[in-house]
């Protein structure tokens, strides 16, 4: 396994290394993916949305200026083109009934399902209701584990909006998840 | 099992981290074969004088020449019918190339040591019209792969 840090991995691929961006996408590729997948809930999507952040990464990787880490203008690169996608795709609903809807059939599944995996299903048909900008500030919190400037970096706000971002998400999420008691 | 809003959610937050999509070894070879076709990005490299320094002229002006333009001239002439290049790795410090790194690949039966040799004189020569001569640069030659057929092919 490389020990290149990130700096040197950028630096070499900027020269036109293309093992050094293979490391890239070994070290940070899969968690870009997870965080695609949780944004637009779909795998051929999330590919799509990884597919196309990485390649702007390769073209782009000479404009980088480490203003943010190496891994948080990754997970930028994917959430705008997750945006875009959902954007071009469908509007977001705001209906609580639809919710409540996916939620029920969701929480109506335990027998069939193990209980873990349908509250993973309730949990993205949850998320997949909230703006953009809130599911992406939860899923960088809460599963990439992200800090609120990383965040804010990713999303392209302020700390404190993101802040703000996240805690709507967090109240909307636990309201949402109440069929669960 | 009763639980509060908070536990349901933290609960199920706990379950999405163990999860991850499948098919990430597919796509990350995806990725790569894209990358692979694609041109390099091109960061810039310093002219520099024989001791390598930074190569200033009396206007406080230096010439930078693109890494992307390094790479094609070192492809286009290093190339030959008994061998092809398989990757170049330019190492900066600074804004110095301090070493050039050659994977090469050479067809079977030729004399591997004299191919080698051969590269490294013909690389130095690009590197040092491109970007001046530069006595502590470093040029490392690997043979990465011999092939019974043309490498170029």
């Amino acid at each position: 396994m490389s020990t290149r840090s990130d700096r040197a991995l950028v630096r070499d691929a900027a020269l036109g290394d293309k093992r050094a961006f293979s490391e890239v996408v070994d070290r940070y590729g899969a968690d870009m993916y997870r965080f695609a997948f949780r944004m637009v809930a779909d795998e051929h999507d999330a590919r799509d949305v990884v597919q196309e952040a990485l390649v702007s990464a390769w073209k782009n990787i000479g404009t980088f200026e480490a203003r943010s880490s190496l891994r948080t203008w990754l997970y930028r690169l994917v959430n705008r083109r997750a945006v875009d996608l959902q954007r071009r795709r469908k509007p977001t609903p705001t209906d609580d009934e639809a919710i409540q809807g996916l939620l029920q059939r969701a929480s109506d599944d335990p027998e069939r399902d193990a209980i873990g995996s349908a509250m993973v299903r309730a949990l993205q048909a949850a998320l997949d209701e909230l703006p953009t900008t809130q599911r992406a500030a939860w899923i960088l919190r809460e599963i990439e584990g992200l800090s609120y400037d990383e965040i804010a970096q990713a999303v392209g706000t302020t700390p404190d909006s993101a802040r703000g971002h996240l805690q709507r998400a967090r109240t909307s999420l636990a309201g949402r998840m109440e069929s669960w008691r | 099992m009763a639980m509060n809003d908070d536990d349901a959610l933290e609960r199920a937050t706990h379950a999405m981290r163990r999860e991850r999509p499948s098919g990430w070894s597919e796509l990350s070879d995806t990725v790569r074969r894209r990358v692979r076709d694609l041109v390099s990005p091109a960061a810039a490299l310093a002219a520099t004088t024989d001791d390598g320094s930074v190569l200033w002229d009396e206007r406080g002006s230096t010439v930078l020449v693109s890494g992307r333009i390094v790479v094609a001239r070192l492809n286009e002439r290093l190339v030959s019918d008994e061998r092809v290049l398989d990757d170049v790795r330019l190492v900066l410090d600074g804004e110095r190339c301090a070493r050039v790194e050659l994977d090469l690949v050479c067809s079977y039966g030729t004399d591997l040591k004299a191919e080698a040799a051969a590269t490294r004189t013909a690389a130095r020569d690009v590197l040092d019209d491109l970007l001046g001569p530069d006595r502590a640069r470093e040029v490392v030659v690997r043979i990465v792969d011999v092939v019974e057929h043309p490498p170029t092919q």
